[in-house]
């Protein structure tokens, strides 16, 4: 009986391959999402930071 | 704003639907090829049953004629090979075969002896005396993977490393210098082996004539 399953390297095993372009995972996406700032600090006609 | 640890549900479905591998590395087996004799073809590892480039500094990908499957096919004999145990290799006639160990990963099938990949490339080769200093160097240069010398010629290697399964494990799994520390520490054994190897198979080959005649005489 044949098993099928798959492999996938962690790094190329070819020398010198440029390694595969890594698309981030939504977790690392949500991490590094930048924060909204607060409505109060924003100008609503230009969009520009005011102290309160 | 969702927590970092918390994704949205499209984002978990997402995850969820992605492929993950069984294994994170590759698989590594045994199989040999050949080095051409001529001039253009002397870098060149090639397949020694379907004739086929391997090429260098990129995967060997699989090819089938079927459009039925991409290789490994179940039902199909397609695929890059290789083998747990060296001595289950077969080989040509050509001195200049060699053997070595190489990567499979993508899709794989296992089987009795070995495995079908869809992709595949060198992990290091080693060659027989017959092959010059020179042209393994530019094999090595080509590939980007070492090319060692052995004492003993490959089909012979093959068939000693079959007799040690754990050294030929060690020399499959190991990494570059421990590879070369393997090779230095059993080659003189192994050569010992193979001379008296060939010595025996010489003697008997040199017995079955004379009881050939022997046996005439005697019914004479």
């Amino acid at each position: 009986m044949r098993r099928r399953f798959t492999a996938e390297p962690a790094s190329s095993p070819v020398p010198g391959e440029e390694p595969a372009v890594h698309e981030p995972s939504a977790l690392e996406r949500a991490a590094t999402r930048p924060t909204e700032p607060a409505p109060h600090d924003v100008a609503p006609s230009t969009g520009t930071l005011r102290s309160p | 704003m969702s927590l970092p640890l918390d994704p949205p549900r499209r984002d978990r479905a997402a995850l969820a639907s992605l492929p993950v591998p069984d294994l994170p590395h590759p698989v590594l087996g045994w199989r040999t090829w050949r080095v051409g004799r001529r001039a253009q073809r002397r870098t060149e590892l090639v397949a020694p049953l379907a004739g086929v480039t391997w090429p260098s500094r990129h995967p060997m990908v699989a090819s089938c004629g079927s459009a039925r499957h991409t290789p490994p096919g179940d039902r199909c004999r397609c695929g890059l090979y290789a083998v747990a145990d060296p001595g289950t290799l077969e080989w040509g006639i050509s001195d200049h075969e060699v053997l070595g160990v190489v990567a499979l990963w993508g899709q794989i099938v296992e089987g009795g002896r070995g495995w079908r990949a869809s992709h595949a490339y060198p992990r290091f080769v080693l060659t027989g005396p017959s092959i010059a200093g020179e042209q393994r160097a530019a094999l090595s240069r080509r590939y980007g993977v070492p090319v060692h010398r052995s004492e003993v010629p490959p089909r012979d290697l093959a068939a000693l490393l079959s007799d040690e399964p754990a050294v030929a494990d060690r020399l499959r799994h190991g990494k570059d210098g421990e590879v070369e520390t393997v090779l230095g520490e059993r080659m003189p054994v192994w050569t010992q082996r193979s001379q008296e190897r060939r010595a025996r198979a010489e003697t008997a080959a040199g017995r079955r004539p004379r009881a050939v005649l022997a046996g005439l005489w005697r019914r004479g």
